[in-house]
């Protein structure tokens, strides 16, 4: 189990590495200027000049790469082009907000998303039809919109919830909770309905296999061999999906986290990319990275904890 | 049934204790002492050599104090400057000093601090560094004395000491560095860094020993920025904010949610004509050309159809109650397909032509493919090229685009306009285009003042109109949205009222 968890941590690594350098060069050749993005539209082309050689974008872009790889590995990840900010200390205040939310959301999802494809599999006919529409349904509403109108319902017509803003949660926790559950939902819809249809799918699948009727007829009780065995052999496919909806609430949350007014790091992205903050963009994606890279890890070794095989794959 | 009249008890009752151990889902921040502004964004820096115009003065000016500050209508007035006067030929301003007034590390606030900000927002590149450019000089003439030495009359300099090249900070913190992420100044208020988190909320507290305190009667101001126009809504009527700018498409349910709706006239829309010498659109070269373009668009469709009727049409680049306005100009090209087909016919394109229209990417995206129809119609085919954000290369996508449709401030005085749009060395003049009687007004203006000044103003509008430099499509109005509690006072041609002009409801 050691070393197949190293091999994914390497691999990890190594995808994170791929992709933050991707994207360092791809930044590189989008044409954004950091130095007039960070000065605005008034400034002369020799404040900008003077702005570019103080950020080193005068320097060949290898270099320049070689000098933020570096510093990154070191934990300096540089001061933002157009805040007064340092990248490491604007991330560390935003990144809890956004993995509140991802994290909640996945939460939500996997335990009701579980809940329902049990249902849905083991209650055929028209609950199961009622369940399908209805995942149909979650899945394909735009979580922006959803937001929206979990807002305007449960926050600005009901009052059960602030419309905006994040509360830390040693402030206080029962407004913490408060100030992300609307957020949360939102995020985490349309993925209680994939892994609900992808759950429902496998357990179907899995129940029809010759093991289930053997066990059956071996005078095991119904819910022993669903949650035993049937579940045990259906949830690899729906943790895949688990695994994905993540990464989908990570993104997702940048839009989620505009209509709730909270600061995460969705919001710092999108404010860097409208300045070309290059520095920000990339603390931005590699926090990103990282964090998608240790939940797909931790996800895999559950997957190999559930099916032994994998480890040796 | 039952199970679902279960659920949603509990869930009630969880929400409710939560509610209560937090204080309540609604968190009303305001109070008759508390002001608390949702702002369209972030303060990036407090160093006013750097700040944008824009939402941001509000953050400036909780804590920055100008020399000089403008009334509703924009009239300039005294402020840390008692008195100023120009010499007779506008090429030296003197500025009398206020005693006693210190900055908020103690430091006395005198000429030579008013010398240290000056030099320091000439090299800075924010909104200030434009109206600074012309002075030459600082002089200290005493300690409550300064000469400002201009290299040419400009008309826009007292506005200017009025906002970001007015406003002071403690010279002895411009010194030291770090007035970007520490605001040192003479303003009414402090912040307060123990209460405020970057992009969350900032906390000003009021500064004890104020000399013009009654003008801020709260004793705290709160600034929230949020990006979002539904996030600021939202906070608007759940009561975390009072006050906000917002849409035109929000008047309605403004209204009916019981807020404070006021609309000032802002910014102009329309197609900016660039390439009038024609240099890479050879037709636009042709004034009649342009003139067909301006014939081309049915205003008041728009107005009523895209902009929900506020706003109102206008074929001119000025503030409406700027002294370059001229009321009947918006008269000079109705609605008329024919005019300008016939227009285009005697200009030598009677199969029309194909022109490229650049535009900023978001906001202008619904209106571009309205007045890509209309000009269709006319045989003028556009060919959009949108841009998207101008620190992201379209800033130099721009420049070599013949048209451009955005939307642009207007100003009071009308001077900022002209430096924005009508000069060779405009920002919004790429092709550097100018013509003979504009290269005569734009000398004879900030030569001369009052009554003959704006008469040179209406000159110059009316030939920019005539020789359709551009074609604006409505002149739109500025929509800000308020809680009953507070009385906002509107301010001609400022994004935001000043802080000054919000109070308690009376």
């Amino acid at each position: 189990m050691l070393s197949f968890v190293t091999r994914r941590l390497a691999m990890g690594l190594l995808l994170a590495f791929t992709v933050v350098t991707g994207m360092f060069f791809f930044l590189m050749l989008t044409g954004s200027d950091p130095a007039r993005g960070a000065l605005g539209l008034y400034a002369t082309e020799e404040q900008v000049a003077v702005k570019r050689e103080q950020l080193g974008l005068d320097r060949p872009v290898v270099e320049q790469y070689l000098d933020w790889l570096g510093s990154a590995l070191r934990g300096d990840l540089g001061l933002s082009s157009a805040q007064n900010t340092q990248v490491m200390d604007l991330i560390v205040t935003r990144l809890p907000v956004t993995v509140s939310l991802a994290l909640g959301a996945v939460v939500v999802a996997a335990v009701l998303g579980i809940a329902l494809g049990l249902l849905a599999a083991t209650r055929p006919g028209t609950f199961d039809r009622v369940l399908q529409v209805v995942m149909v349904l979650g899945f394909s509403l735009p979580n922006f919109w959803v937001a929206i109108i979990l807002a305007l319902v449960f926050a600005v017509n009901l009052r059960w919830f602030p419309a905006t803003g994040y509360v830390h949660l040693q402030d206080s926790p029962g407004g913490w909770l408060l100030s992300i559950t609307l957020p949360i939902v939102a995020l985490s819809i349309g993925s209680i309905a994939a892994i609900a249809q992808q759950l429902r799918n496998s357990v179907i699948t899995v129940t029809n296999q010759d093991y289930v009727r053997t066990l059956r007829s071996r005078g095991l009780s119904g819910r022993n061999i669903l949650l035993t065995h049937v579940l045990r052999n259906a949830s690899p496919p729906a943790l895949t999906m688990l695994s994905l909806q993540f990464i989908a609430a990570m993104s997702g949350a940048a839009i989620v986290e505009r209509v709730f007014g909270l600061q995460g790091i969705g919001a710092v992205a999108i404010n860097a990319s409208g300045n070309s903050d290059i520095p920000v963009i990339m603390g931005v994606l590699l926090f990103t990275v990282l964090v998608v890279v240790l939940v797909n890890l931790a996800v895999d070794i559950l997957y190999a904890a559930l099916n032994p095989k994998v480890r040796n794959s | 049934m039952k199970l679902t009249r279960t659920l949603t008890a509990a869930f009630a009752a969880v929400a409710l204790a939560l509610a209560g151990c937090s204080g309540g889902g609604q968190t009303t921040e305001a109070s008759s002492s508390q002001l608390v502004l949702g702002n369209n964004g972030d303060v990036l820096t407090w160093d006013p050599a750097e700040m944008k115009e824009g939402a941001v003065i509000h953050y400036a000016e909780a804590v920055y104090d100008p020399l000089l500050r403008k009334t509703p209508d924009s009239t300039i007035e005294p402020n840390l400057a008692t008195e100023y006067e120009y010499n007779a030929d506008l090429t030296e301003l003197t500025l009398k000093l206020r005693d006693g007034v210190t900055f908020s590390d103690d430091t006395a606030f005198d000429a030579d601090a008013v010398r240290v900000n000056l030099e320091a927002r000439k090299k800075g590149a924010g909104s200030a560094s434009e109206a600074a450019r012309v002075i030459e000089r600082v002089e200290v003439v005493d300690k409550s004395t300064v000469k400002l030495h201009l290299s040419e009359p400009s008309p826009g300099l007292l506005a200017g000491l009025a906002t970001y090249l007015g406003y002071m900070a403690s010279p002895k913190a411009l010194a030291a560095g770090g007035i970007a992420t520490t605001p040192v100044g003479s303003g009414p208020y402090l912040l307060d860094a123990g209460n405020s988190e970057k992009g969350v909320r900032y906390t000003f507290t009021s500064r004890e020993g104020y000399w013009n305190r009654d003008a801020f009667p709260f004793e705290t101001v709160v600034i929230r920025p949020y990006e979002e126009f539904t996030a600021r809504y939202n906070a608007l009527t759940t009561g975390q904010i009072q006050f906000m700018y917002g849409t035109p498409d929000m008047v309605p349910k403004a209204k009916t949610d019981g807020l404070t709706v006021a609309t000032v006239p802002g910014e102009w829309q329309g197609i900016i004509l660039q390439d009038r010498a024609g240099k890479v659109s050879p037709a636009l070269g042709d004034v009649r050309v342009r003139q067909a373009i301006n014939h081309a668009l049915d205003r008041k469709a728009i107005l009523d159809t895209h902009y929900g009727g506020l706003g109102q049409v206008s074929t001119q680049t000025f503030n409406p109650a700027s002294e370059a306005w001229v009321p009947s100009l918006n008269e000079r090209y109705p609605y008329d397909p024919a005019k300008a087909k016939e227009l285009l016919t005697a200009a030598g394109y009677p199969d029309g032509f194909t022109i490229k229209v650049s535009f900023s990417e978001g906001f202008m995206s619904p209106l571009v493919p309205i007045v890509a129809q209309y000009l269709g119609d006319v045989g003028i085919t556009v060919e959009q090229v949108p841009v998207n954000g101008f620190a992201n290369g379209g800033l130099e996508t721009l420049k070599g685009q013949p048209a451009f449709m955005l939307s642009f401030s207007t100003n009071i005085p009308a001077w900022t306009d002209v430096l924005n749009k009508l000069t060779p060395t405009s920002l919004w003049n790429n092709f550097q285009y100018t013509d003979a009687t504009v290269t005569r007004l734009l000398k004879e203006i900030p030569a001369a003042q009052g009554d003959q000044q704006a008469a040179l103003y209406k000159e110059l509008n009316t030939h920019l109109v005539e020789q359709a430099w551009f074609a604006p499509i409505v002149t739109q109005e500025n929509v800000y949205l308020s809680k009953p509690e507070i009385d906002v006072t509107m301010q001609q041609a400022q994004l935001m009222p000043s802080l000054r002009f919000f109070a308690p409801a009376k």
